[in-house]
């Protein structure tokens, strides 16, 4: 059984025509996939409403308006909330929950506009009457505009519709979530925002909200795991988003059969095609900026209720090497910080097997100087330069790992006295020399360069592979396991998108990828390579 | 594994034929052949890749004239499905003689230059699996893999030319085109088989690479950007060495960057660049294992191509090593297939294309007089 199961699992890894999956990012010639609803969709997204539009005088229509625009049949967080003006005229108030300020709402709009009295001796137009008598809050104001009132909501205000009235009532009753959440603890900022997500859905749904202030912005809410049922949301912009990838995530979490979901990043794993894969084939962050701007570029977020990480699917190995701090400095700056944090990578990961193997195999790689002071270095450590590294390098994990186990300040201290006593007392007990403990220490600071915790973790492991392969084959040996490497990371895809894009697959990305470029004015584009809907 | 091989762009189809180009042009011939009177090396190899993109164009026309959707079509349209499978397999043939030439001269610096305790067999261990997991990760994959690496190949290739710049001389060139018209014409008649499986490759896998019009355009660059690129390196060696010297050395481009390596400020380029070939010609040994297994699978009617796929890297790989340990026989029929290539497989490709043609016209001409008859 278990050979089967291996076998199977193997001709799954060399599987490579993925034909039951949905969204795949096809290298046609003209940059989109070929798609025969392509014209249907365009025809309905260009059914939009003109800017100088006045809202009707019916309730209902402008309900049923309301309700189609901000898709509430998918969208749980819009809510209308229907009652009678004064016992005699139907009314209805819509907002967003989570963005206004339910005492607010309730004791100065719903309260006041309920009294069995409000319209006595009420003169008409009501919508006038009631602005000036009835309710009692400060920030009020009468709008006709459709546009407006929609920019309104999305803002956090509630707006009131009465029957019969072709003007509406804003209220002001925002209430965004503002800093009180914490900050950001994996991915710090210093120049952008420095709110991160909560453990409350709702919370962080608004403020996505917050930075994305627009009606395409769906949240969709499922159930998933038997005995857990948590909460997900599928949250991606209509119109933005290409309509199969949403349906590609909708299906593969349909798919999913646990017990117990407790995060997200379980969620993903499920949700993977290939659960082997050594790449997340999602971005998991913490920072609601960067989530509005992934999804205005067509990702489809994923989050959980109870879970501070969102996952944004599908994404690409350069997103994993950005950061919130790229978009928000200066194109120079970001893109040299971004220069070195690849560069960082990339040494991290081939450092130790170069070493060994121009140690074991290539020494001829070395200046006679070099060569020199590694030997005497070395010359009164006992165990073989192989093993000394792969020692160290195991060292180094310990003290990361028992530093983050432990509380905030222990932990740095932890790390800082594990770090120093133990490497000095490795020296002078001769187990270790003191150029590899620099190799290693240099190994540490390349790999907490790179900025997602799961591709540290990635690293760590081919970092490995390739000293065993350095210790099997020298060079020989590290240049097959980065063919292997590439040709892996080739193959892998995240939702339908190859990991290397735009890298290694045929996409019109105008932007540099390494230099960042310039913010330019008027420049719609996003990526090329989600295919957005609005691109077409 | 499947036939359907996905879909790959246009620059990943130049950067794999690039490289398996290249790699095959610079590493299949032995020095003793290519200089015996003079050095014109410099046009001779890029000749051979031009008038393997013009047989190429030719093929292409025939299948377009022909309304062939992949190359087997269009041979069996022109000379019937037995003599078909006989071209292919003078195919699969010329692919694996493009992969194991180069492999071999590889596995020879290997053991020769770094491995001098080792064996042959102990390196393919290492080579084998490279050769199978490629070929099985599909077309995609390959392709994709060429185009991440291209730029680094170039670039590094570019930097160890350029770094001895200011070494090359002129006189080091006489006597100019001293190899003469007739040998220079040989030598390009006897590359041209060399660069086409390469090329023909992309006509095979059509619907992948989007049609025959976008296959052409890939062609289209990728001949001369190869052309260009062997006559640049062929050109630097011929500044480097007088021809005299360069029959007696067996990889001259190895001894070129060692000549870089005395005094350049990067240390020991020499043993650098030997492992950025040996990258790229690992790749392109992949990307005709599994060119080869999918001619085999697609004249054969096979679904899957795994089992061909790993038979014939095990093959290279045997012959490769075999060729070097108890075997140097099997070295004269490769030499004898490399020197002959132009007769046994480029003819044969120009007469089945104009056939094609020729046929496709008059059938079309006969298909109108029934028309304008009716």
């Amino acid at each position: 059984m278990g050979l089967l199961k291996v076998l199977r699992s193997l001709s799954h890894f060399f599987k490579f025509d993925d034909s039951d999956s949905r969204f795949e990012l096809l290298e046609t010639e003209y940059g989109t996939p070929y798609d025969k609803e392509r014209n249907k969709r365009s025809i309905e997204l260009d059914n939009s409403v003109k800017e100088d539009a006045e809202i009707s005088a019916e309730l209902k229509s402008n309900l049923t308006l309301i309700r189609q625009d901000f898709r509430a049949d998918i969208n749980p967080d819009i809510l209308i909330r229907e009652f009678t003006l004064g016992g005699e005229v139907d009314a209805a108030i819509v907002f967003i929950n989570g963005l206004v300020n339910s005492v607010m709402l309730n004791d100065f709009i719903l309260r006041d506009g309920m009294k069995k009295d409000a319209l006595e001796n009420a003169s008409k137009p009501i919508v006038e009457y009631a602005l000036k008598n009835i309710f009692t809050v400060s920030d009020a104001q009468i709008e006709w505009n459709y546009l407006k009132i929609k920019k309104a909501i999305l803002a956090g205000q509630s707006v009131l519709f009465i029957e019969g009235e072709n003007r509406a009532l804003i209220f002001d009753t925002r209430n965004q979530p503002t800093r009180g959440i914490d900050a950001a603890e994996n991915e710090k900022s210093v120049l952008g925002p420095r709110e991160a997500f909560v453990e409350n859905m709702k919370t962080n749904i608004s403020l996505i909200r917050k930075h994305l202030q627009n009606d395409s912005l769906v949240c969709e809410m499922r159930t998933v795991g038997k005995e857990s049922n948590i909460k997900v949301g599928i949250l991606y912009c209509e119109g933005v988003a290409n309509s199969s990838l949403v349906n590609e995530v909708k299906s593969r979490l349909s798919k999913v059969n646990l017990n117990k979901v407790i995060a997200v990043n379980t969620l993903i794993q499920v949700m993977e095609k290939n659960s082997n894969i050594l790449f997340p084939s999602a971005l998991l962050t913490e920072k609601p900026d960067r989530v509005a701007s992934f999804l205005l570029e067509g990702h489809v977020v994923l989050m959980c209720e109870g879970n501070p990480l969102v996952a944004v699917t599908p994404t690409t190995l350069h997103m994993m090497f950005s950061m919130p701090e790229d978009a928000y400095a200066r194109p120079s700056a970001a893109s040299f910080v971004r220069f070195v944090r690849i560069s960082a990578a990339v040494v991290s990961v081939y450092l130790p097997a170069l070493f060994i193997a121009v140690v074991r195999y290539h020494q001829g790689f070395f200046s006679p100087e070099m060569l020199n002071t590694l030997v005497a270095s070395h010359t009164m450590v006992f165990v073989p330069i192989s093993l000394e590294l792969v020692l160290l390098m195991f060292m180094f994990q310990l003290i990361r790992e028992a530093g983050m186990r432990v509380p905030g300040s222990v932990g740095q201290a932890l790390g800082i006295i594990g770090g120093l006593v133990l490497g000095q007392a490795a020296i002078a007990a001769n187990l270790a020399s003191p150029v590899v403990l620099i190799l290693v220490a240099l190994v540490g600071l390349g790999n907490f360069c790179i900025p997602e915790y799961t591709m540290q973790l990635t690293s760590f492991y081919i970092r490995i592979a390739f000293v065993v392969l350095a210790i099997m084959a020298g060079f020989l040996g590290i240049v097959c396991g980065t063919l292997l490497l590439v040709g892996y990371m080739s193959s892998a895809k995240s939702f339908g998108v190859p990991l290397l894009t735009p890298y290694a697959v045929k996409a019109y990305s105008k932007r540099p990828l390494i230099m960042r470029g310039k913010v330019k004015n008027n420049d719609l584009s996003g990526e090329d390579y989600m295919n957005r809907e609005n691109d077409w | 594994m499947h036939l359907a091989e996905g879909k790959v762009g246009q620059q990943a189809v130049i950067s794999m034929t690039c490289i398996a180009m290249a790699t095959a042009g610079l590493f299949s011939f032995y020095s003793g052949e290519l200089y015996p009177n003079g050095n014109s090396t410099y046009v001779s190899f890029p000749v051979g890749v031009l008038i393997a993109g013009l047989v190429f164009m030719l093929a292409a026309a025939a299948m377009k004239a022909c309304n062939a959707n992949c190359f087997i079509e269009m041979l069996e349209f022109s000379v019937g499905k037995f003599f078909a499978r006989i071209i292919c397999a003078v195919f699969i043939v010329y692919c694996i003689v493009a992969a194991i030439l180069p492999l071999n001269r590889f596995l020879n610096i290997m053991f020769n230059s770094f491995f001098i305790n080792s064996n042959y067999f102990t390196i393919s261990v290492f080579i084998y699996p490279v050769l199978v997991v490629f070929s099985l990760l599909g077309l995609e994959p390959i392709y994709r893999t060429a185009r991440a690496l291209v730029w680094f190949f170039l670039l590094a290739h570019m930097l160890m030319l350029g770094n001895e710049a200011g070494g090359l001389e002129i006189t080091e060139m006489a006597p100019i085109m001293g190899d003469g018209i007739k040998n220079t014409a040989i030598i390009s008649l006897k590359s041209s088989a060399i660069f086409l499986p390469a090329l023909l490759f992309i006509l095979m896998i059509t619907r992948s690479v989007h049609g025959i019009k976008f296959a052409k355009r890939a062609a289209s660059f990728a001949v001369p950007i190869t052309a260009v690129f062997c006559g640049i390196t062929y050109l630097a060696l011929a500044m480097m060495f007088n021809y005299v010297d360069l029959t007696n050395i067996y990889t001259p481009l190895y001894r070129y960057s060692m000549a870089v390596a005395s005094e350049s400020l990067i240390l020991r380029l020499d043993k650098i660049m030997s492992f950025i070939w040996i990258m790229a010609i690992l790749l392109s040994g992949s990307y005709y294992v599994y060119a080869s297994s999918n001619i085999y699978a697609k004249i054969f009617s096979q679904n899957d191509m795994r089992p061909a796929a790993m038979g014939v890297a095990l093959m290279l790989l045997s012959i490769a090593v075999g060729s070097h340990l108890t075997f140097p026989a099997i070295k004269d029929v490769f030499d004898f297939l490399r020197n002959y290539g132009f007769f046994i497989f480029v003819v044969p490709v120009i007469l089945v294309s104009g056939i094609a043609i020729v046929r496709a016209s008059i059938l079309n001409n006969r298909r109108k007089y029934e028309v304008g008859t009716n």
